[in-house]
């Protein structure tokens, strides 16, 4: 017990001073810590000013290598590069080197990197996953900021292929830089507590939003329209596409055979939905594709919202018949596209047992990991 | 326990597939939590106070697994409860399943289908692990079956991985460097090779070339002797109590002894070689049987530790025989032939005085020091003959006539 809490506290600490450089976050609902006013610029600044999404990222890359401690790994290690995972790290060490391991200057780049990579939206939701975790950490081992792992894969550069991924506890953002295209998939997050909560004078609330994203469809929804929306006869304890398919697996992954087929693909057509339902659902959508800059997500959000994707995309729900409840563990809701698919999981605490726990996974049929493998 | 521990990394139900010796039989380890969440979902018990309804939980489990062969005759199985245990703040409950193939089906092939959990809860995954007795440590993950993937092909893997083998040709050498009673002997027994005879004694030395013939004669018949009794013995089918060949081997010392003082079997070495070479194979095959392999995997492990035995005694023979061979040609022959016989044989009667009569001494404990520093012995064994070579150049025949040109 009081090892727990040596720990907790040692974490804590040495959150303050690893993670003070994040934020610069645009938009009024950037994070609210006290850690969010203090951005350097500098070379955030000079990576700003590239031309291109992949431009920037690219230049913060090189700026975290050329920091020390993390170094390029080959781009065709695929088996490394399917080591994200929703678990805490001790239960599936991740890709990559961890931020505890790395100089103060060279986490403050890996965030810079990451808020390049991420808009406003992403920012937010990272950090706040980042301060749930700490919290965690206060309450448990095993947790915390310090554990998240940064990987880069090939040689950034504004044109040629490279892979970022920053991922550990309940996160893994998975940035695949392939042919010129950005692909942000396959992207696991998470988040315990569910609900808001402060840590260090900061207010957090990272899963919410999207949570209350996703139920506001079924609220949208008729009585007929949630019937036929029910995955009877299913239960769900997670979500299905889960990360453990691809955990460490490379190319003999076996996610794709997980994607329901047939008659295991059901659920309520959006394109036979009322133009106000159809709105929920975009806004669910946008709040897993606009974490990043417009330059990446409207392209991908024209895509998943094109007509003829729509009537091809479900939308489904399970757990108890009477209809599910972000209150309530195994209620399940998601969307199912040619392409886009997206699995909110409501599951019990494991650390704050009184309250559930989201976990979501948001994939591209086609482009997980670039479609590269 | 390292395995399963590893395994236990996944957190769906792991299947352990023997195709082995002990199989076929399968392992399952479900985890509770999945499990109950099947069991309610679907209503068909309440499972509150598992394991209490174990008979319901086995029959479900029977009824959510088919093995069958690959000509599609079903196999019979019969789950039973293997208790509880804790993993990673887990309960996980472990079935075994005995599997009882169709008359006539081949075993090292089948087909395992299964929908246990994954029926209800689609989020559930069953991790499938071969397994293998000889590699316990090493389960393989063969596949990762769901909701709407239920079936795996299970192929019986081919001999064991050749790390094995390797461990065994090791193994081999290992007993030969640390049993110094092997190595005695064949010391022992090749300490006059290259020696000539008269008049019933060992008398001069042989030309090179044949000395080589003598050893290579003597080492394969020794050779060809344990293997034979290695394969027989590992094999079980003859056996005789250790103390037995224990003793055996500290007599063919003795009798190599005798040997190396005065020819009592001139010209028979490969025979002696190839006799006693049968009662060694009886001490490796004891060795091995310690290990406990088994089947297909006994005949790897018997050819490896014979070639690491092969291996060691080349290596020692290498390094020791040439510095004798170069003794012989001197003065110091006789006195280092005889003073090796002396020690080869007062150290056999030791062995042979605690294996068979129950005596003990300390010169086996003395003997094992000295092998301990095997590559000092050898050094000085070859500084002795260089040195005897050096002073004492006579015993060659033309160093006389080269004496008595530098007289001139």
């Amino acid at each position: 017990m009081t090892q727990r809490l040596l720990y907790a506290i040692i974490m804590t600490s040495a959150l303050t001073g690893a993670c003070s450089n994040d934020s610069s976050t645009s938009g009024p609902d950037a994070a609210v810590g006290p850690d969010a006013a203090s951005a350097p610029d500098g070379p955030t600044s000079a990576c700003a000013s590239e031309a291109t999404q992949q431009g920037r990222v690219a230049c913060a890359a090189n700026a975290v290598l050329a920091s020390g401690g993390v170094s390029t790994l080959a781009l065709d290690d695929y088996v490394d590069m399917s080591k994200w995972n929703n678990l805490p790290v001790q239960l599936k060490p991740r890709a990559g080197v961890q931020m505890g391991t790395l100089s103060a200057a060279t986490q403050a780049k890996v965030l810079e990197l990451m808020d390049l990579a991420l808009d406003g939206l992403g920012d937010d939701t990272m950090t706040g996953i980042l301060r749930a975790d700490d919290y965690l950490a206060t309450m448990a081992g095993g947790y915390g900021s310090d554990l998240y792992s940064i990987a880069i894969y090939g040689t950034p550069s504004a044109t040629g292929d490279f892979v970022v991924m920053f991922g550990g506890h309940h996160m893994a953002y998975n940035l695949h830089f392939v042919g010129g295209g950005f692909y942000p998939v396959p992207q696991h997050l998470g988040a315990e507590p569910k609900a808001s909560f402060t840590f260090d004078g900061g207010t957090y609330n990272p899963m919410g939003p999207k949570g209350d994203a996703m139920f506001a469809i079924y609220t949208a929804l008729d009585a007929s329209q949630r019937t036929a929306a029910y995955l009877s006869g299913q239960t769900f304890n997670d979500v299905v596409v889960s990360p453990d398919l691809d955990y460490g697996k490379g190319a003999a992954r076996t996610s794709p055979s997980a994607y329901p087929t047939g008659t295991n693909r059901k659920g309520v057509l959006v394109s036979s939905m009322t133009p106000a339902q159809q709105a929920a659902v975009v806004a669910a959508i946008e709040e897993w594709v606009r974490q990043y800059p417009a330059e990446v997500a409207d392209p991908l959000m024209t895509d998943y919202t094109a007509s003829a994707a729509l009537a091809d995309t479900y939308f489904a729900w399970g757990g108890a018949s009477s209809g599910p409840s972000e209150d309530v563990s195994k209620s399940y809701l998601r969307l199912d596209g040619p392409r886009l698919w997206i699995e909110l999981a409501v599951q019990g605490g494991i650390v704050i047992q009184s309250q559930t726990h989201y976990h979501s996974v948001y994939r591209d049929k086609q482009l997980d990991y670039g479609g590269a493998f | 326990m390292g395995g399963a521990a590893r395994a236990h990394d996944v957190m769906g139900t792991i299947v352990f597939a023997d195709l082995g010796e002990d199989g076929p039989r399968l392992d399952l380890e479900i985890p509770i939590d999945e499990l109950r969440s099947a069991f309610d979902a679907s209503q068909q018990i309440g499972v509150a106070a598992l394991p209490a309804s174990e008979p319901e939980v086995m029959r479900y489990v029977a009824d959510h697994t088919r093995v069958r062969a690959p000509d599609g005759r079903a196999y019979g199985l019969t789950p039973r409860s293997a208790g509880i245990v804790l993993h990673d703040d887990r309960n996980w409950l472990q079935v075994a399943i005995e599997l009882i193939p169709p008359p006539g089906a081949a075993t090292d092939e089948l087909v395992l289908d299964t929908d246990l959990i994954d029926h209800r809860v689609v989020s559930h995954r069953i991790f499938v692990f071969l397994r293998d007795r000889a590699h316990p440590d090493a389960p393989a993950l063969v596949a990762t079956l769901h909701y709407q993937r239920h079936e795996v092909v299970l192929h019986r893997a081919s001999g064991p991985p050749p790390v094995a083998i390797g461990a065994m040709v090791r193994l081999g050498m290992a007993h030969i460097a640390g049993g110094s009673d092997h190595l005695l002997f064949l010391l022992t027994l090749l300490l006059p090779a290259g020696l000539g005879i008269g008049a019933g004694r060992w008398r001069g030395r042989r030309d090179a070339r044949a000395a080589v013939g003598d050893v290579a004669r003597t080492v394969t018949a020794f050779t060809i002797g344990h293997s034979l009794t290695l394969a027989i013995g590992a094999l079980g089918l003859a056996h005789l109590p250790s103390a037995v060949v224990e003793s055996l081997i500290a007599v063919s010392i003795l009798i190599s002894a005798a040997h190396a003082i005065t020819p009592i079997f001139p010209r028979r070495e490969a025979w002696v070689g190839l006799g006693f070479g049968l009662v060694h194979g009886l001490g490796f095959a004891s060795a091995l049987a310690d290990l406990g392999a088994t089947g297909g995997h006994l005949v790897w492990a018997v050819l490896g530790f014979n070639l690491g035995v092969e291996l060691m005694q080349l290596a020692v023979l290498a390094v020791t025989l040439p510095s004798l061979y170069v003794l012989h040609g001197t003065r110091l022959a006789v006195g280092a032939r005889i003073t090796g016989a002396v020690v080869a044989a007062v150290a056999a009667a030791a062995w042979l005085a605690e294996r068979a009569l129950g005596v003990t001494t300390p010169v086996p404990a003395l003997v094992d020091r000295a092998f301990a520093h095997g590559p000092w012995l050898v050094l000085g064994l070859a500084a002795l003959a260089a040195g005897a070579r050096l002073w004492n150049e006579p015993a060659a025949q033309g160093s006389a006539a080269a004496r008595a040109k530098v007289a001139c």
